[in-house]
């Protein structure tokens, strides 16, 4: 049982902040993150261990995992901190020196560079001319990630063609920047401690294939390196302090498989980055889950009954949402669960409140022992020690919700599981996308359809059949024709996709046309 | 009851009303020997492939028949039993045992007709002495010996078998079970002593061709002349319009192309589904009770009720007179409610069809199309309707919705019963989802077919779209080049613009090419460069995403799952082309208005 006593260890740090409760149980820990920071902030901690020669090793809960990240910042400012570039480039009229030393001008007056040089001259050694500079320029601005985003140039990230790209979330200050955890908020590098729990041979086998996405050694990268002034790039303060309460965890190994089997596959270049992301956000999601599960007195991940989205509100939307709201609450049920078990019930705090002391000596005792246990730092008023606790438990039920609640909501949407559309209410929808991840994750050979449904409930708990729905459906939701026709657009979905084929009689396999066999 | 009404029950029980599959074969048997009417059949395609498994020198293999139901497993098996032996007797048990004298000896032949049966309906797995049975089978397949068998089961039932293998099951099964799932999947069919007839592989088209035949051409259509008394056989019964015009060449020969186009677009018709679908097409009635004509009193107030076109054939071909959930159930409508035929149109078509009668200009092709009506399938309340509509006396909704309904089964009408050149000349394949599908027929699987090359000119618009949807760049639309490029950061990265190779279609051999494929009914289309080769599925629904975007679709925008399709058709592309990016430059590629390439030098150190 992940919840046992010595499966778990305790933070190794101070706890700063006000509470200490959602972080005993899902780690500290996951909060909203967009899905660009999820992807860059796990890169990020894996490129750090890989040169320290440490990625993918084994890690404890009581360990303090530290590294120092890439910063970066003579490439950050050349691509996101440069909005005179185009125009200097025009008034130069093909003249190389001129925009050479207009452009430095301008960078050496304005660029945020820290504690590095603001002298960008290196870069004429660099290039043929500043035509060539503006060109590469060009080419890295467009394969920003998310460039819509209105974001300060701090937070910008190229797409990770090369480690030099994987660079760590900055904010500016006065003289300088500042790490604050608000775009990198713990969550990317609480999903790479995922990964250094699971089994030796996945974590050797993942060692082996993700190597290549960190050789600083390729020509992508070295695209990336003519812009840097160091042969390697320049390198943050030394950070670390993110927890995983748990030496084992299902959700390690279920990890672990799903990266290493899109790994297998050997697509050209970073293709494996588009499935990346979506695999980060499931696994944290599952993991935030089947944790709250397990603390709940539940067991494994509950099910999670999917809408293939219909073309109008019918049974399986109701179950969808039903089933979203139900493990959305589950939280809060671990929550409480946790409290009485690990806190309330200790059985010298019970002693001292069922003895015969007044209720000022029982509320300042069980102040004591929030602060002991819980890391509690305002004591809050009250009358009497129960409603002191009561008191407590809103408190960390309302810390709960406005953080790891809404990280876990924010990468069950991120991955493409939970959405809005066509209605107004979160339901279970797995997007396109999200299928077509599954399907790379789990298919090698060609797999019959209901195998690969039977498949999708047991690692997944996903739900969309009505073999698999009928057990967890309450009887006046549950309507065999609907599920059936649920089951019929996912294979109208997959088929569309090229990732089926259907035989006769009702008989559809489902295939990953990028699996090669050996 | 007449001869014709014996007749008429007959056909009627291969329609939508029977809905037990499985008694279904049972049921027609006992009704033909009861009537003394023979069943409709036809010596199927699988015949002959079947019996050479068993070939007079004793080579024997062990013999898998899989299909759908209602292919057609079990009589071929009885044909079998009645080759080997000269019996016509037949085991009730669903097993059968036979002693073969062969030139090599003598071969002991066990037959299992139908594994459901057999299978006793088992919740949980199989009996000791099936899982034996199936172990013999196994080791006759990888072990030798004289004993052989042969299984006939649905391709569902295929898994459901080995799902109920018990847990210590010996490993030998395991075996058998990975080599006929390969075999399933693959679409071969051999692999040493081991044979898979997939009934299903035969192909829509040539299966339609045998029912029409089978079904049409049966001599008990006199009833048609000889009972015209009967009001199911009356003059003005939809029964006997539709089966006028179903005899129409041009109609025969469009409902072949229909099961063709099913055959390259992924989807397969069984012979139960097309004889359903045809039975339905002529007894289908939407007043009528189970939605299908039967003799006795109902017929004689449907005649009387003079709404005959409301059975019209272009309605109950598609099974408009069926509940959705019956079209639903069965999948020839399903896939006939995929090609959405007569929802889509062009402005020429409408133009015709609502003011053909009334404009000169259109008089002419009006008098060639739409007027011909031979056997009153035409709705007679129609040309009310396009009056009021031209008038704008259309009151509310509801009429609007029935001039709509029946403009799209006026299209559908047309595209049912024309010709094939005026099916060209009109371009009736616009009023379907595949727009492009006379292209497709005439362009590349004809010469195909003939053993000739698809012409150049006719791949061009391939590369032009696979261009426009593989690079994002508008490129010209009549290239000599397929651009094979990836992004900067991910190979299906929308605009890709680092060029990688490119496959030069006026080469020898050709960049670009389409090949017959000996296990498919849809060819491959090849891609060729750097000495490799990579090919894939060139499909009905990908050809029309290819042609739309080579004449300006927007990939993303026209079809979400196709665009993906091609994305990750592409992955694989690069991947097994094995094209990387040099290691010191990147070939940019840059699009002029004009759509004109021009490449230029990134170096990377």
């Amino acid at each position: 049982m992940i919840t046992n006593a010595d499966n778990r260890a305790d933070y190794f740090r101070t706890k700063d902040n006000d509470l200490w409760v959602a972080e005993a149980i899902w780690g500290h820990r996951i909060e909203e993150q967009p899905a660009t920071g999820l992807l860059m902030e796990f890169l990020g901690i894996a490129e750090g261990m890989h040169r320290k020669g440490q990625l993918c090793d084994h890690t404890h809960p009581n360990q303090d995992v530290e590294y120092e990240a890439n910063q970066s910042l003579q490439l950050r400012n050349i691509l996101f901190n440069n909005p005179r570039l185009e125009e200097i480039q025009r008034a130069a009229q093909g003249h190389s020196d001129t925009g050479w030393t207009h452009w430095l001008e301008d960078m050496n007056s304005r660029a945020a560079l820290g504690r590095l040089t603001a002298d960008l001259s290196y870069l004429r050694q660099r290039f043929e001319s500043f035509d060539e500079f503006v060109s590469v320029v060009r080419l890295l601005r467009r394969i920003t990630l998310e460039p819509g985003s209105d974001r300060s140039w701090t937070t910008q990230f190229p797409f990770p063609i090369g480690p030099a790209a994987m660079f760590e979330h900055l904010t500016e200050k006065k003289d300088g920047f500042d790490r604050v955890r608000i775009f990198f908020t713990r969550t990317g590098e609480l999903a790479y401690l995922l990964l250094t729990r699971a089994d030796e041979p996945y974590r050797v086998e993942l060692r082996q294939r993700l190597e290549p996405l960190f050789n600083a050694d390729t020509a992508r990268n070295r695209l990336l390196l003519r812009l840097i002034s160091s042969p390697t790039p320049d390198l943050g303060p030394r950070k670390g302090g993110t927890y995983l309460p748990y030496r084992t965890h299902p959700a390690c190994n279920r990890f672990a498989e799903d990266l290493l089997a899109v790994l297998r596959l050997n697509l050209p270049n970073q293709d494996f980055i588009q499935f990346l992301q979506p695999l980060l956000a499931l696994h944290l999601y599952l993991y935030g889950l089947e944790t709250a599960n397990e603390w709940k007195g539940g067991s494994g991940i509950p099910p999670l009954v999917c809408e293939i989205i219909a073309p109008r509100s019918d049974l399986t939307r109701k179950a969808a949402v039903a089933s979203y709201t139900g493990n959305d609450d589950l939280g809060t049920l671990a929550l409480q669960s946790y409290l009485r078990r690990e806190v309330y019930e200790h059985p010298d705090l019970q002693a001292t409140l069922n003895s015969a002391l007044d209720e000022v000596a029982k509320m300042d005792r069980l102040h004591q022992h929030l602060v002991t246990t819980c890391a509690l730092k305002e004591r809050g008023e009250a009358q009497t020690h129960q409603d002191l606790f009561k008191n407590f438990q809103n408190r960390a039920k309302q810390a709960y919700e406005s953080g790891t609640a809404a990280g876990l909501r924010s990468l069950a949407i991120g991955c493409g599981l939970l959405s809005k559309r066509g209605t107004n209410r979160y339901r279970y929808a797995p997007t396109d996308d999200l299928l077509r991840t599954l399907v790379l994750a789990n298919v090698t050979d060609p797999v019959e359809e209901t195998e690969f449904l039977r498949t999708l409930q047991t690692r997944y708990s996903l739900v969309i059949g009505p073999t698999e729905a009928q057990p967890v459906i309450v009887e006046d939701q549950f309507e065999e024709t609907e599920f059936k026709r649920n089951h019929d657009r996912l294979i109208q979905h997959l088929v569309g996709m090229g990732l089926a084929r259907r035989m006769s009689d009702d008989c559809t396999y489902v295939l990953n046309p990028l699996y090669q066999p050996a | 009851m007449s001869p014709g009404e014996k007749w008429i029950r007959m056909v009627r029980s291969y329609g939508p009303v029977a809905d037990d599959e499985a008694r279904h074969a049972e049921q027609v048997d006992q009704m033909a020997s009861r009537y003394g009417i023979p069943r409709i059949s036809f010596p199927h395609p699988h015949r002959q492939p079947l019996l050479d498994c068993f070939p007079p020198d004793g080579n024997f293999a062990n013999t898998v028949l899989t299909g759908t139901a209602g292919e057609g497993k079990t009589r071929l098996c009885f044909e079998l039993v009645q080759h080997l032996t000269g019996t016509k007797e037949r085991s009730t048990t669903g097993l059968e045992v036979i002693e073969v004298p062969t030139f090599g000896g003598p071969r002991k032949v066990t037959l299992i007709y139908d594994v459901s049966g057999w299978r006793k309906k088992q919740k949980t797995y199989l009996q000791p002495d099936q899982v034996e049975l199936l172990h013999r089978m196994a080791r006759s397949t990888y072990e030798g010996g004289s004993e052989f068998f042969v299984l006939a089961v649905n391709d569902g039932q295929l898994h459901a078998l080995f799902r109920s293998l018990p847990p210590d099951a010996p490993a030998i099964l395991r075996d058998f079970q990975r080599d006929l799932i390969q075999l399933h999947t693959s679409g071969s069919t051999a692999q040493a002593r081991l044979r898979l007839l997939n009934l299903s592989r035969v192909p829509s088209a040539h299966l339609m061709h045998l029912c029409l035949t089978a079904l049409l051409d049966r001599l008990e259509w006199s009833c048609l002349e000889t009972e015209r008394n009967n009001p199911l056989f009356a003059e003005n019964s939809s029964l006997a319009r539709n089966y006028r015009t179903l005899t129409i060449p041009a109609v025969r020969e469009r409902l072949i192309t229909l099961a063709r186009i099913a055959d390259v677009s992924g989807h397969h018709l069984p012979v139960r589904g097309l004889l359903c679908l045809l039975s339905n097409a002529l007894l289908g009635h939407p007043d009528a009770k189970d939605r299908v004509l039967r003799s006795g009193s109902e017929a004689e107030e449907l005649l009387a009720a003079n709404q005959a076109q409301r059975a019209a054939l272009h309605r109950t071909l598609f099974g408009d007179n069926l509940t959705p959930n019956a079209r639903r159930k069965r999948e020839v409508y399903r896939f006939l409610g995929m090609l959405h035929v007569g929802e889509e149109t062009t402005n020429e078509l409408d133009e015709l069809i609502i003011f053909g009668s009334r404009v000169d200009e259109l008089a002419a092709a009006h008098r060639e199309l739409v007027l011909p009506d031979p056997h009153s399938q035409r709705n007679p309340n129609f040309p009310a309707l396009v009056r009021s509509y031209i008038q704008g006396d259309l009151a509310d909704g509801q009429d609007t919705e029935e001039f709509m309904n029946e403009l799209a089964a006026e299209r559908r009408r047309l595209f049912l019963n024309a010709t094939p050149p005026q099916l060209q000349k009109f371009k009736l394949w616009s009023t379907t989802v595949f727009h492009h599908a006379q292209h497709y027929l005439d362009e590349i699987l004809l010469p195909l077919k003939e053993g000739r090359r698809v012409h150049r000119q006719h791949l061009r618009p391939l590369a032009a779209g696979l261009n426009r949807v593989w690079t994002g760049l508008l490129l010209a639309d009549n290239p000599h080049k397929l651009h094979l490029t990836t992004g900067l950061d991910l190979t299906t990265s929308p605009v890709s613009d680092i060029s990688l190779a490119y496959a030069n279609l006026d080469a020898d051999p050709a960049g670009l090419d389409v090949c017959a494929n000996e296990n498919h009914s849809a060819p491959d289309l090849i891609i060729r460069t750097g000495g490799r080769e990579f090919r894939f599925s060139l499909t009905l629904p990908r050809f029309e995403f290819l042609r739309r975007v080579a004449a300006g679709a927007m990939p993303s925008s026209f079809s979400r799952e196709a665009f993906a399709d091609f994305m990750a058709l592409k992955q694989r592309c690069l991947r097994d082309l094995d094209l990387r990016a040099s290691n010191q430059l990147l070939h940019l590629i840059d699009v002029s208005r004009d759509g004109e390439i021009h490449e230029r030098t990134v170096y990377l150190e």
